[in-house]
């Protein structure tokens, strides 16, 4: 269990959604077609192909994250993580031991995307998210139901969301790194 | 607070003495805001001018039917803000947001006012910043109207040749107001 308060929880994201984002606009957003499509030799996805499918996560979550209503939290809370949320924060956690994962048929990247709009999006995602968090930052992130595209019957807190979603981020820009920098 | 960089720029602008960028500097304070932070919404009075110390920043227009127009980008070392309010105190039409995380000094409308009437050098000082502003939106009302799409990008990347690594080319685009694909494909086929 993670025991930190929430103001901490929220600092730290904020600063990785930096991090994202300064990556995004200083390499991706400028680099070519052909660098972004660059297949990966294991037959892994290409760096295009990773964002993709980070847009579908994008897509599917922050419009309920973006319509919930938090109230405002106690002072010291902490932030709180069921065993559910644990498990799955866990499977994508890009500093374990990776397993490779197939991705649900929801979260597939598509054909054929034009890659300076799915890097556009990608931004636009960050950002979006970036500026929810620190809306909320004061308060209660670990009240709140939002729904899983495992299961609408599966919900997780807000709180739970948005490091998945973080944490996942962080695992395929590592990927579409590895898929830029491989030589010919 | 290390103001060599505010001084320096505004000797390099107009020659005030000593005493009198003492003066502006008192009354200059130290601002910060994270990234994609709104300073000013539209409707709102701007209360101060900023001078930039790092960071970008946009002024934009933003209206009901989601039509968005990038009116002008702050970077260091400059001044800026929504001038029109600021100078009159009337709400704005503007928001004014960052685009990056960024530090400012800025100053309170109040204060400025007093040492304009205090000091006629400072008042010369801010009438000539002011003239460069106008002539500087002039020019890019010529661009607007003139140059084509490739035209625009190629004079943009002149002016600030860093900024397509610093903000997300959706506002460079919406600042040249060409379509965010026409800008990628420009930025594909355009030898730079």
């Amino acid at each position: 269990m993670k025991k930190e308060k929430l103001a901490e929880y929220v600092a730290q994201h904020t600063t990785m959604l930096e991090t994202h984002l300064q990556f995004a606009i200083t390499s991706l957003q400028n680099l070519s077609q052909e660098q972004l499509n660059k297949q990966s030799k294991d037959g892994g996805w290409s760096a295009v192909e990773c964002i993709e499918h980070l847009n579908t996560y994008a897509q599917f979550y922050h419009p309920q994250l973006f319509a919930s209503q938090l109230s405002a939290a106690k002072a010291g809370e902490l932030y709180k993580e069921g065993w559910l949320a644990t498990f799955l924060i866990n499977s994508i956690d890009p500093n374990r031991p990776t397993k490779k994962m197939k991705a649900m048929k929801l979260h597939e990247p598509k054909k054929n995307q034009d890659p300076a709009k799915v890097i556009a999006l990608f931004i636009e995602h960050l950002e979006s998210l970036l500026i929810w968090l620190n809306k909320n930052r004061n308060n209660n992130l670990n009240k709140g139901k939002i729904k899983t595209s495992l299961s609408s019957f599966i919900t997780q807190t807000p709180a739970a969301i948005v490091r998945f979603l973080i944490l996942h981020n962080e695992r395929h820009l590592r990927q579409a790194k590895r898929a830029l920098q491989q030589t010919d | 607070m290390d103001y060599t960089l505010f001084r320096k720029t505004i000797s390099s602008f107009y020659p005030l003495k000593e005493n009198e960028l003492d003066a502006l500097q008192q009354k200059f304070n130290f601002f910060e805001a994270g990234r994609k932070q709104i300073l000013l919404e539209a409707g709102e009075t701007e209360q101060y001018l900023y001078f930039v110390l790092s960071g970008i920043q946009r002024v934009y227009y933003w209206d009901e039917n989601h039509k968005e127009a990038t009116i002008v980008f702050m970077y260091s070392p400059s001044f800026g803000g929504v001038l029109d309010s600021f100078l009159l105190q009337i709400p704005s039409r503007y928001f004014l947001e960052t685009l990056t995380p960024s530090t400012f000094l800025r100053i309170h409308s109040n204060d400025l006012h007093l040492l304009q009437q205090t000091y006629p050098a400072i008042q010369q000082f801010v009438h000539l910043g002011l003239i460069h502003a106008f002539k500087g939106v002039l020019e890019r009302l010529v661009e607007l109207q003139v140059y084509s799409s490739e035209d625009k990008f190629k004079a943009l990347l002149q002016r600030s040749p860093h900024i397509l690594n610093l903000v997300p080319h959706k506002y460079l685009a919406n600042y040249l107001g060409i379509d965010p694909t026409n800008f990628s494909k420009l930025l594909n086929s355009v030898a730079i």
